[in-house]
């Protein structure tokens, strides 16, 4: 079941750098969310202070509220907080174990009673590369290509059945083929689960999310439908990153 | 066309090679023939002043060298002028060395002493100093003219001065264990192996006359190193188990939680304990072995066994005992080993097991330990091997394995062995010297077998666990 995130007043940083200014967000459960904005505007900080990974840095001190289906992210167990919300990084990061073993990592770390089998076949399915990969289960998943081991994390996280999924730019550093595949696969997460993706690649974006938020400097310059942040942005900067004149 | 330039700057050089194709070829021979001889004669002169040190009739070579590289080195000198138009003093200079050192060795007697030198000294010392030390600046601007004197051929010529000092330190190495195995291969007795050292007397019976017990006795006694073999295998167990743990713990704490002072003082405490000699430990071994005597827990420390009427205490220290002062110079070696292992692990697998909900306990034992088996295994290993080879630990503790050999018998060691054959007493000394160099041949290859497995091991272990990553 999908489920939305309240953010108010978020404030982050690092070693007395503020990152995060004071964001206040709205994001709608089952439905995708795209994180556009120049590089080091705080986009990866505000989806790590979601999942709270934030807190593996030292020196990085959050302060706000997060809620997620009412419960306050920033007060509860993080690990129970990280089975409902997952994470997809920018570099795959499989771990050096089967393909299968990689899948029910999650399953087995939060002693979740599930069918295996049926896990891996439905992850795999969903993450789009059960085909390449179903008689390749024992498989060491450091012998896959980048862009089959990207949609093995894919599938990793959706193992857990998170509520929300978080992308840091899933797709960067895959070649196109596998970034469509990408792609594809996340339309097809819509309406079961919310995803929040960070995206450079503005055509992306307009493809598969269905809001889109703006970030610069550590705030939130615009939010809103994609259709309308693109074609009718409200304020000028907005306009200017989209039309590439700063990136 | 003004031709004048071009021909003034070719006088002296080689014509081109359309002018008289013979002579060029020949000039360029020559050129480099002297070059190359003197890379032969330098390369003589050094491998003799190596060679004379271990065999000091060569040195009667060392004068015919010297000359003959005295001369060549001035033919070098003129060739280089005659190829290159500028005159190179070094290699003057490097003649005239070998000249003033051919005069000093001439002057010096066979065996030198006096100068306050305690002791004689063959001449072959100083011919093989003055040999090696002519010989390589020669070798050096012989190589670096037949490569033809450019940038390259600096950087080639000064590969011998690099490599010789490596070379020697092999050749030492490989020298030393070829002598090794040339004392102790012929000696060594398979039987010797498979049979346990005894020498005690058993008694038979008790008997009583006029009131008066006395008992006949049976000298049991058998030369083998089958006791000393088991003990050197106990002592790298019982040291592996005590130590794993403990310094898997500690590298773990150190490279996880550690923070602040106490991880510093810790991080000290366990480097340091590598620092104390272990002469101290074997005292320290020795005084643990005493600390229960007269208490009931005596058999313990001291290493009980049974001598035919009932267990009796030994006068020195049992297994346990030298085990835990053994572990106290592994640990580190573990700790340090498994700490590297545990850092080396790539943040993102980190970070990718605690998005996912693992807590810290699960991604330690699934993701970081196994990352850093490697390292912790190969540490094991050479503390096993380390273990095997000590001996001033056991010193003053160990025996020679009559009684048999268990975690709570006297302990005893290969290594152990070597040093009792020497300083033992007389009879042992000379019921066992033969086999004093085979015992060391097979301390070697134990301890080198474990160094190799180690290293191999952890390059497959890497490659399975790690995979292509």
């Amino acid at each position: 079941m999908p489920s939305g995130l309240k953010i108010n007043d978020l404030y982050a940083g690092y070693n007395g750098t503020q990152v995060l200014k004071g964001i206040n967000l709205d994001v709608q459960p089952g439905k995708v969310t795209a994180l556009i904005g120049p590089s080091g505007c705080g986009k990866t900080t505000l989806l790590r202070c979601i999942n709270r990974l934030s807190e593996l840095t030292r020196n990085c001190h959050v302060k706000g509220y997060i809620g997620l289906d009412g419960e306050d992210v920033l007060n509860m167990d993080p690990m129970l907080l990280r089975r409902k919300v997952g994470m997809v990084f920018q570099k795959p990061n499989p771990f050096p174990m089967s393909i299968r073993e990689n899948i029910l990592y999650g399953v087995k770390a939060g002693n979740l009673k599930v069918d295996s089998q049926a896990v891996i076949q439905s992850s795999l399915s969903k993450a789009a590369v059960w085909d390449e990969l179903k008689d390749r289960l024992e498989d060491n998943a450091f012998g896959l290509s980048v862009g089959q081991q990207q949609r093995v994390c894919i599938a990793r996280c959706l193992a857990i059945s998170p509520e929300v999924i978080l992308m840091d730019e899933p797709a960067a550093s895959l070649d196109p083929s596998s970034a469509a595949k990408v792609e594809a696969s996340i339309l097809s997460l819509k309406d079961e689960y919310t995803v929040m993706i960070i995206t450079h690649n503005m055509q992306q974006a307009k493809r598969i999310s269905d809001t889109t938020v703006f970030m610069f400097q550590g705030e939130i310059i615009e939010a809103g439908e994609t259709d309308q942040v693109f074609n009718h942005p409200w304020r000028q900067e907005t306009r200017e990153y989209i039309d590439g004149r700063f990136g | 066309m003004n031709m004048q330039p071009i021909e003034e700057a070719s006088a002296g050089r080689l014509k081109s090679k359309q002018d008289k194709p013979i002579v060029y070829s020949l000039r360029l021979v020559s050129g480099k023939a002297t070059s190359a001889v003197s890379l032969v004669v330098a390369l003589g002169a050094v491998l003799s002043g190596c060679l004379m040190l271990v065999r000091n009739t060569l040195e009667i070579y060392s004068l015919p060298i010297l000359v003959g590289l005295c001369v060549i080195l001035q033919f070098l000198f003129v060739d280089v002028f005659r190829q290159h138009r500028s005159w190179d003093y070094k290699i003057a200079v490097l003649s005239l060395v070998v000249f003033a050192g051919m005069l000093f060795l001439h002057a010096l007697p066979e065996d030198v002493t006096g100068w306050q030198i305690n002791g004689v000294f063959h001449r072959s010392l100083f011919a093989s100093l003055v040999l090696v030390s002519s010989g390589l600046p020669a070798l050096s601007i012989s190589l670096f003219y037949l490569w033809g004197a450019t940038p390259q051929a600096d950087d080639i010529s000064h590969y011998p001065l690099v490599l010789l000092p490596v070379l020697f330190a092999l050749a030492v190495y490989v020298g030393l264990i070829a002598q090794l195995l040339v004392k102790g291969i012929p000696n060594l007795d398979w039987g010797i192996l498979s049979k346990p050292y005894f020498n005690y007397d058993w008694p038979l019976k008790i008997t009583v006359d006029d009131g008066w017990p006395t008992w006949t006795a049976e000298r049991h006694s058998q030369l083998g190193i089958l006791n000393h073999l088991k003990g050197t295998g106990l002592l790298m167990l019982l040291t592996s188990l005590i130590s794993l743990p403990i310094g898997a713990g500690a590298g773990i704490f150190l490279s996880e939680y550690s923070r602040g002072v106490f991880g510093g003082i810790a991080r000290f405490t366990i480097t340091a304990l590598r620092a104390i000699s272990t002469f101290i430990l074997g005292l320290t071994a020795l005084s643990l072995a005493q600390s229960m005597d007269n208490t009931p827990l005596a058999g313990i420390f001291r290493g009980t066994f049974f001598n035919g009427w009932g267990t009796s205490v030994s006068t020195g220290g049992s297994f346990l005992v030298a085990s835990l002062i053994l572990s106290l110079l592994v640990i580190p070696v573990i700790a340090r080993s498994t700490e590297e292992g545990c850092r080396s692990l790539p943040p993102e697998l980190r970070e990718g097991s605690l998005a996912l909900g693992a807590s810290d306990q699960t991604t330690l034992f699934r993701i970081v330990l196994p990352w850093a088996f490697p390292n912790l295994l190969t540490a094991v290993l050479l503390g096993c091997a380390e273990a095997g080879g000590s001996v001033a630990i056991l010193m003053f503790i160990a025996g020679r394995g009559d009684y048999g050999v268990g975690p709570l018998s006297q302990v005893t060691s290969l290594a152990y062995l070597i040093f009792d054959i020497w300083y033992g007493e007389k009879s042992f000394r000379g019921a066992m010297l033969p086999y004093q160099f085979s015992a060391g041949v097979l301390l070697l290859l134990l301890t080198m077998s474990l160094g190799i497995a180690a290293l191999f091991l952890k390059r497959w272990l890497i490659k399975r666990h790690r995979g292509e990553g």
